[in-house]
């Protein structure tokens, strides 16, 4: 069953990443086509600047088209930044016929109830995500379609965004001359190209360790409990160095990419890492074991934060599967064992499953997030009823009411 | 200044005693399959410092005592010395200037050089704050490290009372060490003085200091050389003073009989190299060597450990080791080697000073006289305080992301303290 083909754009902080994908049988998905382009005005994951972040959609889509030879005019847009928040919100419905039992309708119904929420004039609903139902106040289960009770209630995961950011994004987008689909949360995205089912049963926290954010979600007790961003990530490591050791950026995001590493590895006293001279700036060098102090510092720093609030949460103990990084921060060197010694969790580094074709897409852990949007745009297509997005009708939504 | 003339250093015509040093050097050292080391007392200070730890111990690694004086190296009795500098300086002293004593050591160096063929470590002992200490380290450092050698340097600051400039050349001096050597260990030495009994003389004062240095060179030599039960090695040491920033200072602790471990213990929360104990209380990282007899017990070890880790700080980096030696009994030896908090007293950093000075610091040479050069790398060490500006760089613009009064945009070394080496090539040679 080869499907039209699916377009997902990533707005990154460090890359706009665009990428064309088919679906196929058992949820496989065949990426055909993939476009990148180095990001330009985009600040943790948020854009800042319309126009600049329009012109690197455009390099990515024109990128896309060629090398998957089709012509785009629809994308599906990944959503990230702070601004994401989640909330558990309930609702709950007398069954209709109590005979009969729950039905297909007092599902629909009760989820609208939970849906139901005034979220601040500003927010904008992005997911709402059954987590489980409840039976006469009892009974939990996944699905109760069938369930004799007199009473159906829901928990809810909302998800919602700050309304002028997704706008902007929006717009970044449609200013090129494309339709937005749908958007979907990054960090959900990630989850749904590298989690596996197995995983998502014993509860696991996926991290995102992107350029401007690190977005999070977990999984526990079979249904997602958390999701949110927090906007620190590669960046900082970069702008950490920059200021650290008195280098441009781009000498910094060098230094980091070529020998950033998170072990202070006794092996590195004394070594320097020496940057070649470039127009406008002398050569020096720096300390490697002085490099992965700032770098520790920044990554230990990041990881405790989700550490914290795990546990906060309480979720911490509800990880069976662990933790799965994803995102381009993972290659920093050793922060698997770092992880590992932070959450006191089993660490993996999340590769895309169930994905073919263009083999740099499908392998790297740093392509998860479009990824995760083409399969996110397959199943609310395909399952538009049970994995309902409240963006469905973006524009129903967004524009429609404008 | 005359350094054509050709010093065959394998002559060592100004070598006394120790007729083939390095020959039972290699020897010993391929019996233990040790480290080859050689110590080297450099200065009066320095010279008087291994002639002492030459005498109490006889097992030891080579030892060179290196000064202009001639006369001190007399006294240094049967060790081999390496007399510098007499055409520079012609047998006199060097007045307290460290240029002379660079000078010193430029005019000798094939000697200096010769010194560290087939030396794996250097210990450089020196007394920081005179002329040929302070002045001829850093040359001295450089060479050994040109021959591939480690170099660890045991370098006392003199007390308060020798005066204010002794003190300051004392602390550039230091400076430059730590650019140029592997590992630089600190003894302050104004905190020996509650060691020293009110009516102990001067004389004893200063024999404390060299006792001092001696046992802190033989723990770190301890700690490299003997393959202990649990060991420990010289990346050890050095992750250390790495954690430190070259601020490390040591100490040793004692005790004998049944509640020796709680004689160690108390001697180290009231040792004053230690500061009574708040040194170890604060301390970012720190080593400890326990050396016992053969019948030191596991037991005995894990209480003592556990008493030490309640002295520090719960997040310490703590790294041990354990060692036994055959012939002791009933006898605990325990050596620290603690990086230091930074900014603790006696050892501040004086490093802005020295960039702002135009030529007008004690260690620059008077116009006209060549300058003394500076190390090859040239080491700014940035000291970041809690009150210092903060910057943001790229996210100057964006807002600001703070989690629970935290704004993470601002470096995360700099919001823990964490202080790093900026490091940049001189280029004005």
């Amino acid at each position: 069953m080869a499907s039209e083909p699916i377009v997902a754009v990533e707005i990154g902080t460090s890359k706009v990443c665009a990428l064309v994908g088919e679906a196929r049988e058992d949820g496989h998905i065949m990426v055909t086509g993939i476009g990148h382009c180095s990001s330009c005005g985009v600040r943790k994951g948020v854009v800042m600047d319309l126009e600049k972040a329009g012109a690197c959609v455009r390099t990515a889509i024109q990128g896309a088209e060629q090398s998957g030879q089709v012509e785009i005019g629809k994308v599906f847009l990944v959503i990230s930044g702070e601004h994401i928040r989640s909330m558990t919100s309930q609702g709950s419905t007398p069954v209709m016929d109590v005979k009969a039992g729950v039905t297909q309708d007092d599902m629909a119904q009760v989820m609208d109830i939970a849906r139901a929420i005034n979220l601040p004039h500003d927010r904008e609903l992005l997911h709402s995500i059954p987590r489980k139902y409840m039976v006469d106040d009892q009974l939990v289960v996944s699905n109760p379609e069938g369930m004799r009770g007199a009473k159906l209630s829901l928990d809810m995961l909302i998800v919602h965004g700050a309304r002028n950011v997704l706008t902007n994004a929006v717009q970044a987008v449609r200013n090129v001359g494309l339709d937005v689909m749908d958007v979907a949360f990054s960090g959900l995205c990630a989850a749904m190209a590298v989690l596996t089912p197995e995983q998502k049963e014993c509860g696991v926290a996926l991290l995102d360790l992107g350029a401007g954010t690190t977005s999070y979600l977990v999984y526990a007790g079979g249904a997602i409990a958390l999701a949110g961003v927090l906007a620190v990530g590669g960046d900082h490591i970069t702008n950490d160095i920059s200021i650290g050791f008195s280098v441009s950026l781009k000498r910094a995001e060098m230094l980091k990419q070529e020998a950033g590493s998170v072990i202070p590895d006794s092996s590195m006293h004394f070594q320097r890492l020496s940057i070649p001279a470039e127009v406008g700036f002398p050569a020096c060098s720096v300390a490697a074991s002085d490099l992965s102090t700032v770098v520790q510092a920044r990554m230990d720093e990041t990881l405790q934060l989700m550490a914290e609030l795990f546990k906060k949460q309480g979720l911490i103990h509800q990880l069976g599967a662990g933790v799965v990084l994803t995102g381009g921060g993972v290659h920093l060197k050793g922060v698997l064992p770092m992880a590992e010694q932070v959450f006191d969790l089993p660490c993996v580094i999340g590769m895309p499953v169930n994905y073919s074709g263009m083999a740099m897409a499908s392998d790297g852990p740093e392509y998860a997030v479009p990824l995760g949007m083409l399969r996110y745009a397959v199943r609310s297509g395909a399952y538009h009823q049970t994995e309902r997005t409240g963006w469905g009708g973006l524009f129903g939504k967004l524009w429609g009411r404008s | 200044m005359n350094t054509s003339d050709k010093v065959d250093p394998q002559e060592f015509t100004r070598f006394r005693g120790g007729a083939a040093p390095q020959a039972a050097s290699a020897k010993r050292a391929t019996r233990l399959n040790l480290p080859r080391a050689l110590v080297v007392g450099l200065g009066n200070g320095g010279c008087k410092t291994v002639t002492a730890m030459g005498r109490q111990w006889k097992d030891g690694p080579r030892v060179v005592a290196i000064n202009t004086d001639g006369r001190s190296l007399a006294e240094a009795g049967d060790l081999a010395g390496l007399h510098i500098g007499e055409r520079v300086i012609k047998g006199l002293g060097t007045g307290g200037e460290p240029r002379m004593g660079r000078r010193a050591a430029e005019s000798d160096i094939e000697a200096i050089r010769g010194l560290f063929r087939d030396v794996d470590v250097v210990f450089l002992v020196v007394c920081l704050g005179g002329g040929t200490g302070t002045g001829a380290a850093p040359l001295v450092v450089e060479e050994a490290r040109k021959a591939g050698a480690l170099t660890l340097v045991f370098a006392s600051l003199p007390f308060e009372f020798e005066g204010k400039r002794r003190m300051e050349l004392a602390q550039r001096g230091l400076m430059a060490l730590q650019s140029s050597a592997d590992a630089v260990m600190c003894l302050p030495n104004q905190r020996l003085f509650e060691l020293v009994e009110d009516r102990a003389n001067i004389a004893a004062a200063f024999q404390k200091t060299d006792d001092m240095l001696a046992r802190g060179l033989q723990a770190v030599w301890c700690v490299i050389s003997r393959r202990g039960v649990i060991n420990l090695d010289f990346e050890d040491v050095s992750a250390l003073v790495q954690k430190g920033n070259g601020h490390c200072v040591f100490a040793c602790a004692e005790g004998t009989g049944p509640d020796k471990v709680k004689q160690v213990l108390e001697a180290v929360r009231h040792h004053a190299l230690l500061n009574h104990g708040v040194v170890l209380a604060e301390a970012e990282a720190f080593l400890v060597t326990v050396m016992g007899g053969s019948d030191l017990s596991l037991k005995e070890v894990d209480q003592l450990m556990a008493g030490i880790a309640k002295i520090g700080r719960a997040e310490a980096l703590m790294m041990t080791g354990v060692c036994c030696e055959s012939d002791w009994q009933d006898r605990l030896f325990v050596v620290f080697l603690v990086a230091e908090k930074k900014g603790a007293d006696g050892l501040t950093f004086i490093a802005s000073q020295r960039d702002d000075e135009p030529g007008g610091g004690l260690i620059s040479a008077a116009p006209g006289e060549e300058p003394i050069p500076e190390p090859v790398s040239r080491v700014k060490i940035k000291q970041v305080g809690l009150f210092d500006k903060v910057s943001q760089g790229r996210f100057k613009d964006v807002e600001a992301t703070v989690v629970d009064g935290n704004n993470l945009d601002i470096p995360t070394f700099k919001r823990r303290g964490i202080m790093i080496q900026k490091i940049l090539r001189n280029h004005a040679g």
